[in-house]
């Protein structure tokens, strides 16, 4: 099976009195349907950017990130919000940021969508499922 | 103020034909803004038993609901036991599992994800196997409020 290695580093020399300098690894075994990193512009209606179909118990996990320009060229500060379908929000991008998260339908048919807030905004994402 | 860096590296050799690795790094600024100084942070490291029900991992403080500020958040599954997992809820909706080893990184407001400004935006953990597990956090937010429950005595 295909694996993927995320790692994280999170780096600080004043956010504490301690240097901050954390990294975690994880090793993931994937199959299919994986979708690799992607681009799309992303309007302010979630429901026409769903970028993780709809599944009842599918666990994926999902890399976005807001490239900070409306079509890679036009630099915006618009916001993304990160929703499970039916407008749940995770969270909210913004130009530059990333996340990145499990995601599994949890029983009920839910899949990932991008909202952007105000204006259109490119992001990028990807995610891969859990063998 | 404090400068914060999160950096991000998704690696393979054989998802694809070619090896992939997905770069990005991002400085954790303020709402709305690129002003850094994230001043304050709470971490920890909790047992998860598994008893029927969800615990409030971070809790979304009443001081913050109605404000925009803006938090990230990092969470993992320290267990090694590969079928054990936790799930992680955002106002009881699960998001999803984090398996044995697993960590999650995002952007957390605890305004309003559900767009009510409610009391109800914790981050919510529950374990359904195995157990207990160990799982670590970190939030770090621009609040300027005490981020603390308030005492109620």
């Amino acid at each position: 099976m295909p694996t993927l290695i995320p790692t994280l580093t999170l780096t600080s020399t004043d956010a504490t009195s301690d240097t901050l300098n954390f990294s975690v690894i994880d090793t993931l075994t994937t199959t299919a349907p994986n979708v690799n990193l992607s681009q799309i512009v992303v309007d302010t209606t979630g429901a026409n950017n769903i970028i993780v179909a709809a599944n009842d118990n599918k666990q994926t996990w999902v890399y976005i990130k807001h490239t900070g320009t409306t079509d890679g060229s036009t630099v915006t500060t618009a916001h993304c919000d990160i929703e499970i379908t039916g407008d749940v929000a995770v969270g909210t991008l913004k130009p530059g940021e990333f996340c990145w998260f499990p995601f599994c339908g949890n029983g009920s048919s839910k899949g990932v969508q991008l909202q952007a807030v105000g204006s259109s905004v490119q992001m990028e994402y990807a995610y891969w499922t859990k063998a | 103020m404090a400068t914060t860096t999160a950096s991000i590296t998704l690696s393979s050799q054989d998802i694809l034909s070619n090896a992939i690795s997905i770069s990005s790094s991002s400085t954790l600024y303020h709402d709305n803004t690129t002003a850094t100084g994230l001043t304050q942070f709470k971490s920890g490291r909790v047992n998860v038993y598994v008893t029927g029900g969800s615990f409030d991992l971070i809790p979304a403080l009443a001081s913050e609901e109605a404000s925009s500020t803006n938090s990230y958040v990092y969470i993992c599954n320290k267990d090694t036991t590969a079928t054990n997992y936790v799930t992680i809820s955002i106002y009881n909706e699960v998001i999803g599992k984090l398996y044995a080893g697993d960590w999650m990184f995002i952007p957390w407001e605890q305004n309003d994800p559900v767009g009510d400004n409610g009391s109800d935006n914790d981050i919510e953990v529950e374990a359904f196997v195995g157990g207990p597990q160990t799982i670590e956090w970190m939030v770090f937010t621009e609040s300027t409020a005490t981020i603390l429950d308030a005492s109620g005595d």
